[in-house]
Formats: C-alpha cells, structure tokens, sequence
C-alpha cells in the first residue's frame, strides 16, 4: 500500500485518541463517520455551502467535507458527539429543545456546533451577529425564526418558559 | 411557542420533543448512517450549463473502473423508454427523459448517473462530458 492509498493519519476526536490508515483523498467527514462511526457529523451538500459538516477544528469551526483527513494529522477535533458527551446537554443544545430549533435535526449538528463556537468568542451577540454567524449553515426545514431564538436563549443562560 | 401560562390546558401548549436530544447529540440515525451489506450507491453527473448542448459524453473509463456495477448514459435510457409525459396536456409536448439526451435544458439536469459497490469509487468515476 502506497503513500496516496492508505496514510496514517491520528487526530484526537472528542478527547480520544483515534488512529485510522485513510487514502490520501478522504475527507474528515468521511474518515469520522466511515472510519471512527461517528455518523453525528452530517454530509449535506459535500462542497462547502451547507454547513451540515461542521465540526471544531482545534476550536475554530470548519467544513468536513473541504477537509482531508490526512490534513488534520495532530490536531484536535470536536464532533457533535463530544459537546456535552454523555452528561447534561450543552447550553447551546438546551436552548435548541427549549426553542424549538430543530425540526428533522439534519443541519443541528453544524448549527450547534458553530453557535457554540460563536458565544465562545462573543457571549452576548446581536441578532444580526447571530444571523450572520450562521450564514454558512442552511436549514431545509426553514427553521431559522426559532434557530436564532435559541442561540440568543443560550447567550441569555433563560430557564424554559421565561 | 410561550403560549403556555396563558392556556391551562393541554391546546396550544408548547411540549418538548421526546426525540430532540438524540438529534443534539448527534445520536439520530439517518439513512446514510444505516450500513446494509451489498448496498450500492449512486452518483449522478449533472451539468454544469443552465441550457447547453450535449456534445459529447465519454464513458468509457468510468465503465471499467473495478466495482461500477452498472452506469447509465442519457441516450441509453432513451433506447429503453418512451419520453417523460408532461404533466398537463399540451400540444407538441417536449421531448425529455429522466437524464439529459441531447441538451441540458435546467441547471441541475443530470447527464449520466453509475451505480458502484463503493462510494468512494464512484465519486471519482472518470466520465468526460463536454457541453
């Protein structure tokens, strides 16, 4: 097996440590999904514009499907999976059932992940700041009233029914 | 959705969904999650052109790829069917099918499609097409 056919590539994902031998070619989403069963991360469009593939990429949030695994060799990858892991739901995820900012569930791994990502760096963002963070992720259900409702109920830390 | 102090019963009250924290733990199973053995995948070749002529399209790569199990090109999907039927009755109805035959006529037309055992390899399925 040569270089362009199978690389190893190690990335630690969601804390664990995961090794795989991966052509050169294939992305992360699909090394996520194909090769550590990590099926949370979703692949929508497969060319950048969706945003379904979204995960954190040593903490900056990035397409999966524009990324080769090969690339990631060292860094530090968090999917869906790993956002609360098994505890409670992240505060992101809360805001998301309480809002009512899912539908099919389809684009809310990329969703969460990147508001997630946005309240790190700006804890208290505008809606204009919310709507343009998540301009790179659509939602075919339409859902984007109550996806922009949660990401503010986050950032406001509210209890359900307040 | 915040209807609930106002309605003491059960109508128009927000419930939370039973299924969301498995989509928010991207524990939800999809169809593309689901691994079947001898499933085959399909890739379909669109145009790149709104509305274009199909000048020339060369398959004869992809079919030899190892796996493709079958592939499928406008004009051989033609030979085995009659043309799509508008929806309406119209006079002189447009002559189309499934797969583009001779032009492409919108922008997400697909000219060719393959059905491999592998994704992986059908994605990279060599087909030339010039429009």
């Amino acid at each position: 097996m040569d270089e362009i056919d199978g690389r190893a590539v190690s990335v630690t994902v969601n804390g664990i440590a995961r090794t795989a031998t991966v052509p050169a070619r294939l992305t992360l989403l699909d090394c996520l999904r194909e090769e550590w069963s990590l099926t949370g991360t979703h692949a929508g469009c497969e060319h950048g514009v969706c945003g379904a593939c979204t995960v954190l990429l040593d903490g900056e949030p990035v397409r999966a499907c524009l990324l080769l695994a090969v690339q990631c060799e060292g860094a530090s990858v968090t999917t869906i999976e790993g956002l609360a892991g098994d505890g409670d739901l992240h505060p992101v995820q809360r805001a998301f059932q309480e809002c009512h900012g899912l539908q099919c569930g389809f684009c809310t791994p990329g969703m969460v992940l990147t508001a997630a990502y946005l309240l790190g760096r700006t804890p208290d963002p505008g809606e204009d700041e919310i709507r343009e963070a998540l301009a790179g992720n659509l939602c075919m259900c339409t859902g984007y009233q109550n996806i922009v409702r949660a990401v503010r109920r986050a950032a406001e830390g509210r209890e359900a029914g307040a | 959705m915040s209807t609930g102090a106002a309605a003491p019963g059960w109508v128009g009250r927000a419930l939370p969904r039973v299924e969301d924290p498995r989509f928010l733990r991207g524990r939800a199973t999809y169809l593309d999650d689901l691994r079947v053995p001898g499933t085959l995948h399909v890739a379909l070749l669109r145009s790149p052109h709104a509305h274009a002529r199909l000048v020339a399209l060369d398959a004869r790569e992809a079919r030899a790829v190892p796996g493709i199990a079958a592939l499928l090109t406008g004009n051989e999907l033609a030979a085995t069917m009659p043309p799509l039927r508008p929806l309406i009755p119209i006079p002189d109805p447009p002559r189309t099918w499934p797969l583009a035959v001779h032009k492409t006529s919108v922008i997400t037309r697909t000219i060719a499609s393959t059905l491999s055992s592998c994704v992986l390899k059908s994605t990279h399925t060599p087909i030339s097409a010039t429009v």
